[in-house]
């Protein structure tokens, strides 16, 4: 079973091998008649064989040589076109087609409509057509004409001693025949058509693909650029703001000096313009290190490593202690809070944003109560920080997590603008999600994913 | 016991800093005495004693700056400390630097100690004479050999 199996797939691969050009490309049409004509090949050889076997048998017993010596030939022929490797594939196609027509004919000749002759004309046309292309069928249905006019001549002189000459008339042979052209001549009018718009199709798909992998490549290029330029924004904001420090330090320092040592010397109205230029720098100071917090955040670490969010908690309301004495805030966290692959100083300040936010904008003479929510969500955590404060219009919800964007003047709240930017970054880094909803006079709900 | 008179170098590129410190040194109570060299590379001819330093006065302690020309404070730094005849100096790295990565890249080369300038005069003033105090009339420096 095995050596059988074995030999049937050499035979395959050698007949596919003689019968197809490497060199086609699997886009063109000649590619996919190349594999049709392979294919019938291959299966065309064991069928034949099988049936041609008591065919001989019988054109032997009953005399018919010629049927004999032309089943012979056809054997031969179609035999070396699959194993002779020393033929083009359109020669074997050729000479495939016209071992084939030769059959039919001597068929058609000794059997007339009895045999199958003119139904292997058809049939040999559309392979024509298939194989060879338009310009072949057009010959091959030329062919067809002669072959049937041929023995429409034998029938009308009343040549020879065959039944096909003695069972028609030349009418009822040009009725069959008309037939047998008529259908050939449409098939290879009709095939090509078909082929030529699937031929359209495969180029056009072809190209498609050629620009889509172009765009592709494109638009990857793109985001690498994009990527490029972002980090060199974040390095800039880093090295600006790291940069500014020194001369700032220097206008402070010195304003500095020449209040403590000068400031008794001088008059009131200089103290004043010390005062604003000392504020001017103080508040510039705030702008230059929340920039550079800004541009820290993905700066340290490149590992996250899995943190319990109790102890977070633990350690933002240590670093808010002060703040949260003084409004007498209350914190709750609902449920004990999950473990957490994240940068731990990241989320620390994340939380530690929000809840300072929910504390400082709390409604006048009502205490900041702040709820942490954790909710399981398959693939995901999500963290709620829920606050009962002032709240937020709701024209500002989108504006708020800009950078440097303040809705209060710096005497009603202080503050820079900076910490939901900064919170925002942190979690996109994160790959989760930051929104808010809030209403005015109720407080507002910040939620926050992180994937587990 | 006569007071101590100490020797301080001080590695900074920032002439602003550079007053500023003075000042603030000038406040204290100890007396003491400071050279000062712009960038790393003097840093280290000043150390070794080279051509144009044969006069040099080795100093008691070391206040340097990261940020430098031609030879940054890391590198001065680290020829301090792996080389025998600086490595008792102690050096304080003081600067405007806040950043994790040059704290810790201090400590692991031997810093003594690492102080980010404050903003404030004040607290500068403050900053520098508690280093004074510490370095100077607390802690006991190695004995001069020379």
């Amino acid at each position: 079973m095995i050596t059988l199996k074995k030999i049937w797939r050499w035979y395959k691969h050698k007949v596919t091998e003689n019968c197809t050009d490497d060199l086609v490309a699997i886009t063109s049409l000649v590619y996919w008649q190349n594999k049709l004509f392979a294919a019938s090949v291959i299966y065309l050889i064991p069928l034949s064989l099988m049936t041609v076997i008591p065919g001989l048998y019988m054109v032997y017993v009953e005399g018919l040589f010629g049927l004999f010596i032309s089943d012979i030939v056809t054997i031969a022929v179609v035999l070396s076109v699959a194993f002779y490797s020393g033929w083009e594939v359109k020669t074997r196609k050729i000479l495939f087609n016209g071992a084939l027509y030769l059959t039919s004919t001597v068929l058609l000749f000794y059997l007339g409509s009895f045999g199958p002759g003119l139904l292997y004309l058809l049939a040999i046309t559309v392979f024509v057509v298939l194989s060879l292309g338009k310009v072949y069928g057009y010959t091959a249905v030329g062919l067809n004409i002669l072959i049937c006019a041929a023995i429409g001549t034998l029938i009308y002189y009343d040549y020879g001693n065959f039944e096909i000459i003695h069972g028609y008339g030349v009418d009822t042979w040009i009725a069959v025949s008309t037939n047998l052209i008529f259908l050939s001549a449409v098939s290879v009018y009709i095939i090509p058509i078909l082929f030529d718009g699937l031929q359209t199709a495969i180029i056009r798909e072809n190209n498609l693909r050629t620009d889509l992998e172009l765009e592709e490549a494109q638009l990857n290029q793109t985001v690498d650029k994009l990527n490029e330029k972002n980090q060199e924004l974040e390095q800039f904001a880093y090295s600006i703001s790291h940069d500014l420090k020194e001369p700032l330090r220097m206008v402070k320092s010195f304003m500095g000096l020449l209040q403590k040592k000068y400031g008794k010397k001088l008059d009131e109205k200089a103290d004043q313009y010390i005062h604003f230029a000392v504020d001017g720098a103080d508040r510039m100071q705030l702008l230059i290190d929340d920039l550079l917090d800004y541009s820290r955040v993905g700066r340290s670490g490149t590992e996250k490593v899995s943190v319990d969010f109790n102890s977070v908690l633990e350690d933002v309301e240590q670093n808010l202690g002060a703040l949260i004495t003084q409004h007498e805030a209350e914190i709750h966290i609902e449920h004990t809070l999950p473990d957490v692959s994240v940068f731990r100083q990241e989320i620390i300040r994340v939380f530690q944003n929000l809840i300072s936010n929910g504390i400082k904008f709390h409604k006048p003479g009502e205490k900041p109560i702040i709820h942490i929510i954790c909710t399981d969500k398959q693939t995901h955590w999500q963290f709620e920080v829920r606050d009962n404060g002032i709240g937020i219009p709701e024209e500002n919800l989108n504006e708020i997590f800009e950078i440097f964007r303040r809705l209060h003047s710096g005497s009603e709240y202080p503050g820079t603008g900076i910490g939901l930017a900064i919170t925002k970054k942190i979690i996109d880094r994160h790959g989760g999600k930051l929104w808010v909803e809030s209403e005015v006079d109720t407080g507002s709900t910040f939620y926050f994913t992180l994937k587990k | 016991m006569k007071p101590k008179e100490i020797h301080i170098l001080l590695v900074e590129d920032n002439e602003g800093d550079i007053v500023l410190t003075r000042e603030a040194l000038d406040e204290g109570r100890i007396k003491n005495s400071i050279s000062v060299v712009r960038d790393g590379w003097e840093a280290i001819q000043y150390l070794e004693k080279n051509e144009g330093y044969e006069d040099a006065i080795e100093p008691d302690l070391v206040l340097l700056d990261i940020n430098l020309p031609k030879m940054n404070g890391h590198k001065v730094l680290q020829h301090i400390k792996t080389h025998d005849e600086l490595k008792h100096i102690p050096v304080i790295m003081l600067t405007t630097s806040s950043d994790d990565v040059d704290i810790i890249k201090s400590y692991k080369n031997h810093s003594n100690c690492y102080i980010t300038k404050p903003v404030d005069i004040n607290s500068f003033i403050d900053v520098i004479s508690t280093i004074e105090d510490f370095w100077i009339s607390i802690v006991q420096l190695p004995p001069k050999t020379n």
